[in-house]
């Protein structure tokens, strides 16, 4: 390092150290930064009130509860051909409305998780991207995949528990057939929901989180 | 990369942009090394001032601000009230598929059911959202705070 007028001029050393510096600084800005500065864009647009996300999850949370219900009532309606009670009379109509009433509850609690995921994903992904500006990666699309599978499980266990509630309505005059759902409700009693079936034929949700009245 | 270039830029155009600082292959006399390490940390504060702060800012704000737990809780208040009317058309059109009318004792005992059940939802999707919101604002404020660039 050599010295003029009292002044110290840089290296060689130093001044490649500067060039490489401001090369990385160019290269992240021209390539990484605007990739940066669209993902933020997206998970923002997303995460706003009805988004295109929030519609689709809610939409697919609909579809997957009408296609599990749908097949519920399939086989409410046989079984109630086996149990022998006719369609227009009470029994009937009282499962065929019961199961109805179910799907409508299965459909506003998989709408309110739909929401839930989506929110999940939105803090998740500022999260990523506020990891991002301290050089972390990111992990976006766990949450939206994770959205994905719960949707579907949820409303095919929900179907399922509805149709052994209805079908045990169906029972009620005491037929071999209902005795038989009956036995197969009890067994059903530790359902992947927390869902209980009691000794009426009807559940109660046993989730931790439900504080209300059951 | 095997050819030695990167996707859109190339080697050569790091050294073309050292020219804004007035330095580049010319060997002219740019300015100073420290002075271009300076510009540089000028330049990735400015970018995280502009663009993380903002996010961070947003995220800050859904963990501390506490009309997002009671707009969860509308929402799924209003996500049940929905498919509550929408399954009441549903199930009269499916009756009258059958070819069946509730006598006013069936109607009663429907409405009932439909009432309870509606009113079960609506609590357990409210609570489940308030706890669900509560919890992940928790979690954004227990994050450790982020440390800048």
């Amino acid at each position: 390092m050599d010295s003029k007028a009292g002044q110290q001029s840089e290296t060689a050393q130093e001044r490649a150290q500067a060039d490489h510096a401001v090369a990385l600084m160019q290269d992240y800005k021209q390539r990484w930064l605007p990739l940066q500065q669209k993902l933020a864009s997206t998970i923002e647009q997303e995460g706003k009130p009805d988004s295109a996300a929030r519609r689709m999850a809610t939409g697919k949370a609909s579809t997957d509860t009408a296609m599990s219900f749908d097949k519920a009532e399939t086989q409410l309606e046989k079984g109630l051909s086996n149990s022998g009670a006719a369609p227009g009379s009470s029994r009937a109509n009282l499962a065929i409305t019961g199961l109805g009433t179910d799907a409508a509850a299965s459909t506003g609690l998989g709408h309110m998780m739909s929401e839930q995921a989506v929110d999940d994903a939105y803090t998740q992904g500022l999260g990523a991207l506020t990891s991002l500006g301290r050089g972390e990666k990111a992990s976006v699309g766990n949450a939206l995949t994770a959205q994905a599978k719960q949707s579907a499980s949820q409303a095919a266990s929900d179907a399922q528990i509805s149709l052994m509630n209805r079908q045990g309505d169906a029972a009620a005059a005491g037929q071999l057939v209902g005795f038989g759902i009956q036995q197969g409700a009890t067994k059903f009693g530790s359902g992947v929901n927390g869902f209980n079936v009691d000794a009426g034929g009807g559940y109660t949700n046993k989730q931790p989180w439900n504080v209300g009245p059951t | 990369m095997a050819d030695g270039n990167y996707i859109g830029l190339r080697p050569q155009d790091f050294k073309k942009r050292l020219s804004i600082f007035g330095g580049g292959d010319d060997g002219s006399k740019g300015p100073s090394a420290s002075d271009l390490f300076a510009s540089a940390t000028r330049q990735q504060w400015s970018n995280y001032v502009n663009t993380f702060v903002p996010i961070e800012n947003k995220l800050i704000q859904y963990a501390t601000d506490p009309t997002v737990v009671s707009d969860a809780m509308t929402d799924a208040q209003t996500g049940v009230q929905q498919a509550f009317k929408a399954q009441e058309g549903a199930t009269q059109r499916k009756l009258q598929g059958l070819g069946v009318t509730l006598s006013a004792d069936e109607q009663a005992a429907q409405k009932r059911s439909s009432g309870l059940t509606e009113s079960l939802a609506d609590v357990q999707s409210q609570n489940t959202a308030r706890d669900l919101t509560v919890q992940r604002q928790q979690s954004i404020l227990g994050s450790p705070a982020p440390q800048g660039v």
